[in-house]
């Protein structure tokens, strides 16, 4: 069953609570391969990128950044709420497919922001997202997170991020032809249109979830109890 | 207002909720004093009314 973005399953939960290095890297390319919301901005990043130096350039800029927050906010116990960070997660995938579709000369007669630092900040802001998920599984779990099972977390994420950008790429260069422009609108129409579904998902739940504030003082209570020895 | 002005309003303006709402969460987990989902909506509504 599929669920939404960033539910994690009873049973990853449970495994969590004994889990080695390698299931940690398995949690962590199972969570960006259903985590959509990550794969609908990756598909937006690459979207016109055909020459493989650009994917590389991109790609590189997003894993960084991705890689900077995933480290240090689970580290340091930096965290957000998790409605918000996937509702500004939301947020980047619109304003990729409004990029994509050349909204801001459109409808704002100006320039768009540099792009492949617009994909470093967002890429921050998804590795914080995934961080935020990570400690609120360890948690749950009764875990206190090592920087190796960190680290193993996000290899996952980059065997993930591997697997999605293989696949996502090779259906592109299958749609590349004659009514690529017809399609690559189409497609990032759906884009800002899953995006704007998912941003008002998120915010209902920040603004519907009141369990979820008890949550993250458990959270809280966690981090504060593990300092203290 | 002009194209320019409506787009960087619209960018300060989206930037500021999400600081608003979040640093709201944060004043809840901290000090346990919750302010209400509708109040949040409310003032962030006015805001967007008086930028408009």
């Amino acid at each position: 069953m599929i669920g939404w973005p960033h539910d994690v399953p009873e049973s990853t939960l449970n495994a969590m609570a004994d889990a080695s290095l390698i299931d940690f890297i398995y949690f962590g390319a199972e969570h960006m391969i259903t985590g959509y919301d990550h794969i609908l901005f990756l598909i937006g990043v690459v979207f016109f990128l055909s020459s493989y130096f650009d994917i590389f350039k991109f790609i590189t800029a997003f894993t960084i950044a991705h890689c900077i927050t995933i480290i240090f906010a689970t580290f340091y116990n930096i965290t957000a709420n998790v409605y918000l960070i996937d509702a500004v997660i939301a947020f980047s995938v619109i304003y990729k497919g409004f990029e994509n579709l050349n909204g801001f000369k459109k409808y704002f007669s100006i320039n768009p922001p540099n792009v492949i630092l617009m994909v470093f900040i967002f890429g921050l802001i998804h590795g914080f997202g995934l961080s935020t998920k990570l400690q609120e599984v360890s948690v749950a779990s009764d875990i206190h997170l090592s920087l190796l099972q960190i680290f193993s977390f996000n290899v996952g994420v980059e065997f993930g991020q591997i697997a999605v950008l293989i696949i996502v790429f090779l259906l592109l260069s299958m749609i590349r032809g004659k009514f690529f422009d017809k399609i690559s609108r189409f497609s990032n129409w759906i884009l800002v249109v899953a995006g704007i579904f998912l941003l008002v998902y998120q915010l209902n739940g920040y603004f519907t979830d009141h369990t979820h504030h008890q949550n993250q003082l458990d959270t809280n209570n966690h981090h504060d109890h593990s300092h203290t020895h | 207002m002009n194209k320019n002005k409506y787009f960087k309003f619209l960018i300060g303006f989206i930037v500021f909720s999400f600081s608003f709402l979040e640093g709201s969460d944060i004043i809840d987990r901290k000090f346990g004093f919750s302010i209400d989902g509708d109040i949040l909506l409310i003032i962030l509504g006015i805001g967007l009314f008086i930028g408009m």
